[in-house]
């Protein structure tokens, strides 16, 4: 395809994890324990299978077709307009996603970190770095990731384990749940960082070795859930779930709350990395596939000469997107589930099944060369 | 090649940082706030206490702090006025404690608690407590003692407290606003106050001394000696605690009736227990906690509430007045016995407070709510306070144990 560098099964899966914790470390806890109360760790443990599920399907997917994305499958499958036209709309929205989360990003630097600092600023030199990094192409894209994985995660653990000790009380966490529907209701809340997991299929076909795709990207769902029920638990076991429903941004007031024998305060620093890092990566990602899915459905041979418009164009699509930002919490919590599970969940699995019914007529070799 | 050094140039002078500086040198550096409820036309009013980093550091000599007021419809607003009277900027970010005057904790902290969420630079480990009266007398008032500075002084009299002398209850932000909007729970915070402490023979020459001119004025010189002597020194003090329903304070807890709340909630540390000596002497026996636990148990029998607490404490034997031989069994389970006693109507007389001022600061309410989720969704949640104050029942048993002695035997007899 695009890209003469390849990825090994283990940074595919580093980049799996980095991509849905980045944001949701910062903003999932508080979405979900609006609905689900002191529940929400168990609606996010929950989106594991929504998780599992969209791996699953393309996995299946790609098991037939190895050397291909989602469009790029339906363009076996079917016709190729159509397949080019799948490419365009997955490129519109990765590109309209990426301005969303980047958005979040400046707004929340600002209102914690850069009170003075125009928004502008702040989201163009962040995406002027990711863009040189998806220019590079994905090897560099997976190599940096398991930089960052290997520094950042076990510091974001560190952290977790100081915010708890600097006084939590368990007992928030009791009874177990509100109900089943307001639990369920977090549980969709939840899904739409999972969701994330979809990027897999776009990076398959660049593995340089598909047989241990699985048992990596398993290992890196349970590790992905496993942080973030953590996350979520600490928060609302420190400040109750009505609090944590109520804040903007718990990750931030996680670390926040770090006081030991007032000594140990403001470790505001190692969230910052980790989340810097991990917007960083999921950025670039993000921005990679939109470039390679709108090159694939122009019929480009490089995807290079994308890459700069693009990311002009999503840090434009950043500032315009929303007013205000109650209007991205609106859009977060109301739109965002719907809209995100129609590319992340219902066109994977209606492709699985065109798979499932047509494959056996069409050529079995699914590479394009 | 050169056009990547050029741009690494270009972005290491826009990518350092400098956009939101902020030098010491143009910080005033807040220590504790003081807020208080001005009723005549709703107004907020924000005093700071400002060190001087200078003095602090001993570069230079005169008082070590200062108070900034500020007048606003808002905290902010108050703050913003302030700031219109100070030559640098205000900052809170190494601030210690918030002391709401009564009428601001009377008409409810929540609105200012919002602000402090909201600002980064405000730490959520910083002490909230009320005072009696005006927060801003207070401040102005207040003499440090070891410390040079009264914020200092707060930092270390707020957790003396926590884990020493279990008279009062210091909370955080963090705590305080869990408390707040939890079921179930009202928060019980430190009462500030100012005490008279006798001034020294050293506090009285530096006040006729003067300020900034230690080093010139001769002792002998001074007259300061032969004047009166200028009264007490108003030191700051905990004593009490204030309960909140919701977030509005609605009574005091005196220091029994704290200790019987932290009895409860396991938060007791290092205590002191008097009992009077069980043994046909006049005198007391005097136990220093080092442990204690408490088992809550919610119950609903046909439509009764109850709760079960069981207290356990462990103690040692740090003071005996007059005569007692804790070499006999029988005496010190008797001494054992009046320790229970005593936890046990120190429990009994914070809940009767409780319930006579109708704010839930054990948080019963949240132990019914995880033990019967159902029950206290439909029938104990809208009217909690109802029940709280005239159904609930408490049961208390505590369990005093005596582990150490010290290093000395019983006291001899005396002739």
């Amino acid at each position: 395809m695009y890209d003469n560098g390849q990825i090994s099964p283990q940074q595919l899966a580093v980049i799996a994890v980095l991509v849905p914790i980045a944001t949701a470390v910062i903003s999932q806890p508080a979405v979900t324990a609006k609905n689900a109360g002191q529940g929400a760790w168990i609606s996010i443990l929950l989106t594991t299978f929504y998780g599992l599920a969209i791996v699953t399907v393309t996995l299946i997917i790609h098991r037939r077709f190895p050397k291909e994305n989602l469009p790029g499958v339906i363009e076996k499958l079917t016709i190729k307009p159509l397949g080019r036209f799948l490419a365009l709309i997955y490129s519109l929205w990765f590109l309209h996603t990426n301005g969303i989360f980047l958005r979040e990003f400046g707004e929340l630097l600002i209102v914690g970190f850069f009170n003075q600092t125009p928004l502008v600023i702040l989201i163009a030199s962040f995406v002027s770095v990711t863009a040189f990094a998806a220019r590079k192409g994905l090897e560099v894209i997976g190599k940096l990731s398991v930089i960052f994985f290997s520094v950042g995660f076990p510091l974001y653990f560190v952290m977790l384990f100081m915010a708890i000790y600097s006084g939590s009380s368990p007992e928030n966490l009791l009874p177990l749940w509100k109900d089943m529907v307001s639990t369920w209701r977090g549980t969709v809340a939840a899904a739409l960082w999972m969701g994330e997991l979809i990027i897999v299929s776009f990076l398959y076909p660049y593995l340089n070795e598909t047989k241990k795709v699985p048992l990596y990207i398993l290992l890196g769902i349970i590790l992905l859930n496993f942080t973030l029920t953590a996350t979520t638990a600490a928060s609302i076991s420190i400040f109750g779930s009505a609090e944590v429903g109520r804040q903007i941004s718990p990750g931030i007031m996680l670390s926040r709350a770090i006081n030991l024998a007032n000594i140990v305060q403001r470790l505001e620093p190692i969230l910052l990395y980790n989340w810097v890092v991990g917007v960083m990566v999921k950025s670039t990602v993000f921005l990679y596939i939109s470039c390679t899915t709108m090159a694939q459905s122009l019929g480009l041979k490089d995807y290079r000469p994308l890459v700069i418009p693009l990311s002009v164009f999503s840090v434009i699509l950043s500032l315009l997107l929303f007013d205000n930002y109650p209007q991205f919490l609106a859009f977060v919590e109301n739109t965002a589930p719907i809209y995100a599970g129609f590319f992340e969940f219902l066109i994977p699995v209606f492709i699985l099944l065109l798979t499932v019914i047509f494959a056996n007529r069409i050529s079995p070799h699914g590479g394009r060369k | 090649m050169n056009k990547l050094i050029a741009a690494v140039i270009i972005l290491l002078l826009l990518l350092p940082g400098c956009w939101n500086r902020k030098e010491i040198e143009e910080l005033a550096i807040v220590e504790a706030v003081g807020v208080d409820f001005l009723p005549e036309n709703n107004n907020i009013k924000v005093t700071a206490l400002i060190i001087r980093p200078g003095v602090v550091s001993g570069q230079r000599s005169g008082p070590a702090y200062f108070v900034l007021t500020g007048i606003g419809a808002s905290f902010q607003d108050a703050v913003r006025k302030m700031a219109s009277k100070s030559s640098r900027s205000i900052f809170f970010g190494q601030n210690e404690a918030f002391i709401f005057g009564e009428e601001m904790a009377r008409q409810g902290i929540q609105m200012i608690l919002d602000h402090f969420l909201r600002n980064p630079e405000i730490r959520f480990s910083n002490w909230v407590t009320v005072t009696e009266g005006s927060a801003a007398e207070l401040l102005a008032e207040a003499q440090p003692q070891i410390n040079q500075a009264v914020g200092s002084e707060l930092r270390g009299l707020l957790p003396i407290e926590q884990t020493e002398t279990a008279l009062s209850r210091p909370q955080s932000i963090r705590q305080i606003l869990a408390d707040i909007a939890s079921p179930g729970k009202d928060p019980l915070t430190a009462i500030l106050s100012l005490t008279e402490e006798p001034k020294t023979a050293a506090d009285k020459q530096e006040d006729s001394g003067g300020g900034g001119s230690q080093g010139s004025v001769m002792p002998g010189e001074q007259s300061g000696g032969e004047q009166e002597p200028q009264g007490q020194k108003q030191v700051l003090s905990l004593y009490g605690s204030a309960a909140f329903k919701g977030d509005r304070l609605t009574g005091v807890f005196n220091p029994a009736e704290t200790r019987g709340v932290l009895w409860v909630l396991e938060e007791t540390i290092r205590r002191t227990i008097v009992i009077d000596n069980p043994l046909p002497y006049a005198g007391t026996v005097t136990l220093l906690a080092t442990g204690s636990s408490a088992e809550i148990k919610p119950i609903i029998e046909n439509g009764t509430y109850r709760i079960e607490v069981k207290v356990k404490e462990k103690g040692d034997i740090s003071e005996i007045s007059s005569p007692f031989d804790f070499y006999n069994e029988q005496a010190l389970i008797t001494l054992e016995t009046a320790a229970a006693v005593k936890i046990e109507e120190e429990v009994t007389a914070a809940f009767q407070r409780a319930q006579q001022l109708g704010t839930d600061v054990f948080g019963f309410g949240s132990y019914f709510y995880r033990s019967y989720p159902q029950q206290w969704k439909e029938e104990m949640e809208p009217h909690w306070e109802q029940i709280f104050s005239n159904e609930l029942q408490l049961s208390v048993q505590a369990d005093a144990k005596i582990r150490r002695t010290g290093f000395a035997g019983p006291p001899p007899p005396i002739q």
